[in-house]
């Protein structure tokens, strides 16, 4: 399967070329930077690249298929991933869920981490990024050259880069919002996944949902409570929600060594 | 959505995610309740069940003084039983309580005898003698004694069973003896008091003898008789009377002095006779001679001689009349001659010695003595005069007390009606002194039979019909029940600190609470991924937590050990506790 897939994305990489337009947004795949991370970190961080095919793996795929039945259906490509607070899984759901969607062999995914507070999908991977989304917003780096692949076929990354202190203003700026948009449009299959911080804790979520299509919600079992649940669902009345992950659920525990 | 409400799945992950809440409290309370079980002193009873019994001798034969119902007596007896002077010398006879009588008052020993001390009437149902409806009435009671110790327990409660058996016959006796003395001094008081009343009837009857109604009538009739007594007396005083007023006239006409005569028929004359004679001669002799003259002084000597003779010389009256007489002649001859005439001094000198008879007469001592009737005629005359004056004496006298007695009869009578007010009322009160006092005396004969009866033991009595034996098996606590108990509380504390927990807990636990908040249900659920480490922490962290669990355990037994009792002892008890279920 993985000889496949690698497969499969050889024969699309080509096409994929040098496209630099007049905002000087390059996105092009050739000059992604591939990184192949260590399965055991994998592991332990609970990526599920890493695991067998199993129940867990079904869950996600579970939640990639309802996910990508709605927004295909809407016509929607951008999707922030965000819980009430800290600690609920959000990163790993964010980067597991774009890993099961670059598992389809017609689609592509591009996370990006746009948790200015508490980036974790670097760590998640093992990447050691230096540069990202804040360098870009702040000092017009090329998109193109913090681009990472962690080893995973139509799978794309794009950090945070340095810690920002109006990452609300930025993340809200019309540099933003353009990037947003073309990264939208670049290719027609590709889905774009934000990882956001907490909702209740960071108003970043909010100030943001207006640029993305829809907003998934995480919500930890044992964890979240029903206050601020509903707090939450207030906040994002107006927000198009597609819907909500029960994550840690401790019905049936998966043990792994 | 479709099935809001929880489930029986909800609640058993409910118990499962919460089992700590269950676990803890449940052991906890197990245990506490199984120490509790065993630890717990046996408390032994011994009981002893007394009869009351009736009295012998129907009670329409013999009354018993002592009238209260059984209960109530029961009661009493207990309250002098419980008294703190009794408990007291119980305590201190059987040594009783001797751990707590080092650290606590003598109040709450007292109080913790008296809760062990059971007194329980038994009642059946009867039908009332006289009223005929169905009652219940007490015929026997038990009496019951707690304490650790079964000999003891048997040994007190003996104790308490003679005490109420004896307080018992020394209430009743005292009752009875009680009812017979104040009714024997009643008696005597009354008695007393019907003595001084007869007393004082007595006297009064004696002070108003013929006041008193009684004699009423009596007194009437007198009066009446009386009456007609005076009536007949008056008749008889005036036929009296009458005779006499025909005697003094008969004797009027007679002369006392009969005439004698001698033998020649001259006249006799009787010695007074002469003197009169003489005396009538002598003033006319001292007229016509001179005082020294023979014959003078032959009738003086006669004279003198015959008054000796009779004692008395002449009557006064007649001296008197020939006196008048002679003064009227002498007047008559002073009117034709003067004083010088020989007639007159002749009349002059008779009356001067007349003066001087009378003078002499009425100076001599016998001038009263008068000469004896003897005309027989004139005798039986003035003698019959004499009875008719003294019958109209007597009369006189009987009229008098006749009109005494009637008038000491009237005013006996007009005072009657006041006298016999206050006689009426000594009467009647000394009837009604004899009439309680026979009540009183009767009622006091009762109270000795009955005092009898509560002397030899014939009344009501309490019979011992079951005598306190020592208890075998413990009365308290029912350790299976405390078990049980226990038991039900450690669940019901366990579920409860899990539904406390739950309550207080508002974190999301299913999908069926988000689905309940947003109204969808979430897209996916992710299982929770443990990995190795997290597992071998969990463990450690179990196995940790069992190590300090035991080590507390261990901690908490020696406590147990040395604090509560020896593990060896508690062990015993617990294979008995054991046994009994």
């Amino acid at each position: 399967m993985n000889s496949i897939q690698t497969l499969a994305d050889k024969s699309q990489q080509p096409s994929t070329d040098v496209d630099a337009n007049s905002d000087g947004i390059n996105i092009a795949y050739s000059q992604t930077r591939v990184h192949t991370p260590d399965k055991d970190l994998l592991k332990r961080n609970r990526i599920i690249s890493a695991f067998p095919a199993g129940k867990w793996l079904e869950s996600y795929r579970m939640l990639r298929t309802r996910c990508l039945q709605t927004m295909d259906a809407m016509e929607w490509k951008t999707l922030a991933i965000t819980s009430t607070s800290t600690q609920s899984g959000n990163s790993l759901t964010a980067a597991n869920l774009a890993i099961s969607i670059a598992m389809e062999l017609d689609r592509t995914a591009l996370l990006v981490d746009a948790n200015f507070q508490n980036p974790a999908i670097s760590q998640l991977f093992g990447i050691k990024a230096e540069v990202g989304l804040s360098d870009y917003l702040l000092r017009d780096t090329e998109i193109s050259t913090m681009l990472i692949n962690p080893g995973i076929d139509r799978l794309v990354i794009l950090p945070t880069g340095k810690p920002m202190l109006n990452s609300t203003e930025m993340l809200r700026s019309p540099k933003m919002v353009r990037l947003v948009g073309e990264l939208k449009s670049r290719y027609p299959s590709r889905i774009i996944i934000f990882d956001m911080p907490p909702i209740l804790s960071h108003d970043d979520t909010l100030g943001f949902s207006p640029y993305v299509d829809c907003v998934l919600l995480v919500i930890e079992e044992g964890h979240t409570k029903t206050d601020e649940l509903k707090h939450a669902a207030e906040l994002l009345k107006d927000t198009n929600v597609l819907g909500t992950v029960f994550n840690k659920a401790t019905d049936n525990k998966i043990r792994f060594d | 959505m479709e099935n809001q409400t929880p489930d029986i799945k909800d609640y058993l992950k409910i118990v499962k995610i919460r089992r700590k809440f269950l676990i803890i409290p449940f052991i906890v309370i197990a245990l506490l309740s199984v120490i509790l079980a065993v630890v717990l002193p046996s408390v032994y009873r011994s009981s002893a069940t007394i009869l009351i019994e009736e009295q012998e001798i129907p009670s329409e034969l013999v009354k018993s003084t002592v009238t209260t119902f059984a209960d109530q007596r029961i009661q009493i007896i207990s309250q002098r039983i419980m008294s703190r002077s009794n408990l007291v010398d119980i305590i201190k006879k059987y040594d009783l309580y001797a751990d707590d009588r080092k650290t606590e008052t003598e109040e709450k020993i007292l109080e913790k005898m008296r809760k062990s001390i059971k007194v329980e009437t038994i009642s059946a149902d009867v039908i009332d003698p006289r009223s005929g409806a169905p009652t219940k009435a007490t015929i026997a009671f038990s009496l019951a004694f707690d304490d650790e110790s079964p000999a003891l327990a048997q040994r007190v409660t003996n104790e308490l069973t003679s005490l109420f058996l004896k307080e018992n016959i020394k209430s009743r006796t005292q009752s009875a003896e009680n009812a017979a003395m104040f009714l024997s001094e009643e008696a005597r008081r009354l008695k007393d008091k019907i003595q001084q009343l007869q007393t004082t009837l007595a006297e009064f009857k004696e002070k108003n003898l013929h006041q008193l109604p009684e004699a009423n009538q009596l007194n009437q009739q007198e009066l009446t008789s009386l009456n007609n007594q005076l009536l007949s007396l008056d008749s008889q005083e005036r036929s009296a009377q009458e005779r006499r007023f025909y005697l003094e006239g008969q004797l009027a006409q007679i002369d006392p002095n009969a005439l004698a005569t001698n033998a020649v028929g001259n006249r006799v004359f009787d010695m007074k006779d002469r003197l009169k004679e003489l005396q009538s001669q002598y003033p006319s002799l001292l007229a016509r001679y001179s005082d020294n003259h023979p014959d003078v002084l032959k009738v003086k000597k006669e004279i003198e001689s015959l008054q000796k003779e009779i004692g008395s010389n002449t009557d006064l009256n007649k001296l008197n009349a020939e006196l008048t007489e002679k003064k009227a002649e002498l007047a008559v001859l002073l009117k034709q001659y003067s004083e010088k005439h020989p007639d007159v001094v002749k009349l002059q000198r008779q009356v001067s010695s007349l003066q001087q008879a009378m003078v002499e007469s009425r100076q001599s001592e016998y001038a009263n003595s008068s000469l004896e009737p003897d005309n027989p005629a004139y005798i039986t005359l003035k003698s019959q005069l004499e009875a008719a004056n003294a019958d109209l004496k007597s009369l006189a006298f009987t009229r008098e007390q006749i009109k005494k007695k009637i008038e000491e009869l009237r005013r006996n009578l007009m005072q009657a009606p006041l006298v016999e007010k206050d006689y009426m009322d000594l009467v009647q009160e000394l009837n009604n002194t004899n009439q309680r006092y026979q009540e009183v005396s009767a009622r006091e004969m009762e109270a000795q039979i009955s005092q009898q009866l509560e002397v030899e033991k014939k009344g009501e009595r309490f019979t011992l019909i079951d005598p306190p034996q020592e208890p075998l098996e413990p009365v308290s606590p029912n350790r299976i029940a405390i078990l049980f108990l226990g038991f039900v509380l450690a669940i019901a504390g366990g579920f409860g600190s899990v539904a406390l927990a739950e309550m207080m807990d508002s974190t999301i636990h299913s999908e069926k609470t988000i689905a309940n908040i947003l109204g969808v249900a979430p897209l996916a659920t992710i299982p929770y991924l443990e990995s190795q480490q997290e597992n071998l922490a969990l463990k450690r962290r179990r196995l940790l937590l069992l190590m300090g669990l035991s080590i507390a355990g261990i901690i908490a037994v020696t406590v147990f050990h040395f604090v509560i009792m020896p593990l060896d002892v508690f062990w015993y008890k617990l294979l008995r506790v054991t046994g009994t279920l």
